[in-house]
C-alpha cells in the first residue's frame, strides 16, 4: 500500500526555551516500520520533540534525520496528528480530508477518491458531508486521523491524539490505530503520558523525564504484534505496565 | 414567551405606545410642533414630498453603496497587504488609524473642494469614515488564525497563496463580517455628512429643510436615512448568517 516506513534518528537533540531546557541531549533511533511511544509526564518536552521531527520547530542543538541518506524530500511523507482534531470548521468532513492532497497539488478527483478511502478506513464514510461542528469528539479525531492517512504517510507522528476523549472511545481508537499500523508499513511515533496506552499500542517505549536529560529508558514491548481487547488482560501487559509505572515514579521522584 | 411574541409583538406594542404618546404630547401643545413635529406631520411630509425624498434616497443609496463596496474591497485588500509583510505592517498601520480619528465634519468642505459638488465628494466622505473598521477587523482575523492549523499547512508545504485562500481568509471571515456591520452604519453617516456640503441626496434635503424651518421634513429625511442604514446592516446580517451558520458559533443554527 505505501512505501516502507522511514527511520528517525536523533543525535544529541536539545531545545532551549527562555530559562529552562526541558529537552536536553536526546538521542535515539527508530527503525523503519516501527511503532514507538515517547512516554513522559506533562511538560517534559515530548510535544516539542515531535514538532522538531516534523520539521515544524528548529532544535537549538543537535541533529534529526528522517529517512536513510538518499531519500528525496518528496518521498518523505510525514503526517501529524495534534492533541485536538484541529479540523477546518468551514469545510465539510470530505473537504478536511482532501486538504493535504490539495496542498500537495493533487487533482480534485484523485483527492476525493483517496479521501473517501481514508474515511472508509476510519469508519466515517457516511459522514463526508457533515460539518465538524456536528460531529462528536471521537468522530472529529477519526476525521483528523483520516486526514493524516490520506497522503499514505511513511512516518506518522501523533501528539497525545486521544487524550481528550472518553475512556471507551479512546480504547476503540487505540485498537483502530494499532490495526491500521499492522496493515501498513509506516513508522509511527506516538507521544503520550498514558502508561497503559503506550503498553498497548507500541513495540518500543522511550521514557522521557522532566528532571533528567535525554531518554532514560528504552523498553521493548514483549506483546505479540496483533493486539486486541484480550491483550489488556494478558499477564505480560500487566507486568509491562507495572514496570513502566515504577520507572515513571523513579524518574519523577 | 413565544419567539413570535418576543420578536414582533412586543416591539410593535412599544412602537405604537411611544408614537401615540408623542402625538398626544404635541397635539395638546406641551411641546411646540416647530420644535418636535408630531408623527402624523412627519408621515404627511413623507407622503407630500415623496417624489423629492424618493429621488434623494436613490442618490444617497447609490453613494452609500459605492462607499461600502470601496471600503470592503480596499479595506480587505489593504489588510492582506499589511499582513503579508511585517515591514509594511509596522510602517503603515499606524497611519490607517487616521481614518478612524479624522473629524469628517471638518474635512468634508475640503472634499467638496477636491472632488466638486455632488456624488464623488459624498462617496469620498462615506469611504473615509467606513474603511478603518474593515482594515482593523480583517487584520485581526488574519493574525488570529490557529497556530496548529498553520503548522498543518506548513507540514504539507502549502504556498503563501494556498495558505491565504484556504486558511487565513476563511479564519478571518467572522471578523470581517463584524467589521462590515460597523462599516455599513458608518458609510451612511459619512455619506450624509458629505451630502450636507455636497448638495445632493437625503443629507442635502435635511440641510435645506432645516434652513426653511421644515422640521417635519427634516424628520422624514432622517427617518429615511436611518432606514437605509438599517436595511444595509440587516443585509450584512443575512449574508453573515448564510456564510457562517454551518461552522461558526456566532451564527449557530439553533440560536
Amino acid at each position: 500500500m505505501s512505501l516502507l516506513g522511514l527511520s528517525v534518528e536523533a543525535k544529541d537533540l536539545t531545545k532551549e526555551f527562555d530559562s529552562l531546557a526541558p529537552l536536553r541531549s536526546v538521542s535515539f533511533k527508530v527503525n523503519p516500520g516501527e511503532f514507538v511511544a515517547l512516554l513522559g509526564p506533562s511538560g517534559c518536552g515530548k510535544s516539542t520533540l515531535l514538532k522538531m521531527i516534523a520539521g515544524l520547530r528548529e532544535p537549538t542543538r543537535g541533529k534529526i534525520s528522517v529517512g536513510e541518506d538518499g531519500i528525496t524530500s518528496a518521498d518523505k511523507r510525514v503526517s501529524y496528528v495534534f492533541q485536538d482534531a484541529y479540523l477546518l470548521p468551514w469545510r465539510k468532513v470530505l473537504g478536511n480530508v482532501t486538504l493535504p492532497l490539495e496542498l500537495l497539488g493533487a487533482s480534485k478527483v484523485e483527492a476525493e477518491y483517496k479521501a473517501r478511502k481514508a474515511l472508509e478506513r476510519v469508519g466515517l464514510i457516511d459522514f463526508e458531508s457533515y460539518y465538524p461542528a456536528d460531529l462528536s469528539g471521537g468522530m472529529k479525531m477519526r476525521v483528523s486521523l483520516a486526514r493524516s492517512l490520506v497522503t499514505e504517510p511513511n512516518l506518522l507522528l501523533l501528539d497525545e491524539p486521544f487524550a481528550a476523549l472518553d475512556e471507551v472511545t479512546r480504547l476503540k481508537l487505540d485498537q483502530d490505530l494499532r490495526d491500521l499500523w499492522v496493515e501498513s508499513q509506516m513508522t509511527v511515533l506516538f507521544v503520550t503520558h498514558s502508561i497503559s496506552e503506550a503498553a498497548f499500542l507500541t513495540d518500543r517505549i522511550f521514557m522521557l523525564s522532566k528532571k533528567i536529560s535525554g531518554i532514560r529508558y528504552e523498553i521493548e514491548n514483549p506483546l505479540p504484534k496483533s493486539r486486541s481487547m484480550e491483550t489488556r488482560s494478558d499477564s505480560r501487559f500487566g507486568q509491562l505496565t507495572q514496570d513502566l509505572f515504577s520507572k515513571f515514579q523513579e524518574l519523577e521522584s | 414567551m413565544k419567539p413570535m411574541v418576543r420578536k414582533v409583538v412586543l416591539p410593535l406594542i412599544a412602537f405604537v405606545a411611544i408614537v401615540s404618546i408623542w402625538e398626544m404630547v404635541v397635539r395638546v401643545k406641551w411641546i411646540s410642533s416647530f420644535i418636535l413635529p408630531e408623527p402624523s406631520a412627519i408621515l404627511n411630509s413623507l407622503i407630500e414630498d415623496r417624489e423629492e425624498l424618493w429621488g434623494a434616497l436613490k442618490t444617497t443609496t447609490f453613494s452609500v453603496g459605492v462607499s461600502f463596496v470601496l471600503s470592503l474591497a480596499l479595506g480587505i485588500s489593504s489588510a492582506i497587504i499589511l499582513f503579508t509583510s511585517e515591514t509594511v505592517l509596522f510602517a503603515f498601520y499606524p497611519y490607517t488609524i487616521f481614518f478612524q480619528t479624522v473629524p469628517i465634519i471638518a474635512i468634508a468642505p475640503l472634499l467638496v473642494i477636491w472632488f466638486g459638488y455632488g456624488i464623488p465628494a459624498v462617496v469620498a466622505s462615506g469611504f473615509i469614515v467606513s474603511v478603518f473598521p474593515v482594515v482593523a477587523s480583517t487584520l485581526t482575523g488574519l493574525l488570529s488564525a490557529d497556530p496548529n492549523l498553520k503548522d498543518l499547512f506548513k507540514l504539507y508545504r502549502a504556498s503563501r497563496w494556498q495558505s491565504l485562500v484556504k486558511l487565513y481568509l476563511p479564519s478571518s471571515l467572522p471578523f470581517i463580517m463584524n467589521g462590515l456591520r460597523i462599516c455599513g452604519g458608518l458609510a451612511v453617516i459619512g455619506a450624509i455628512v458629505g451630502e450636507f456640503l455636497g448638495g445632493v441626496g437625503v443629507g442635502s434635503i435635511i440641510d435645506v429643510a432645516r434652513a426653511q424651518q421644515r422640521i417635519d421634513k427634516v424628520f422624514a429625511a432622517v427617518l429615511l436615512a436611518s432606514l437605509l442604514g438599517l436595511l444595509l446592516i440587516k443585509t450584512i446580517d443575512l449574508v453573515s448568517y448564510l456564510l457562517l451558520r454551518n461552522w461558526h458559533p456566532s451564527e449557530a443554527k439553533d440560536l
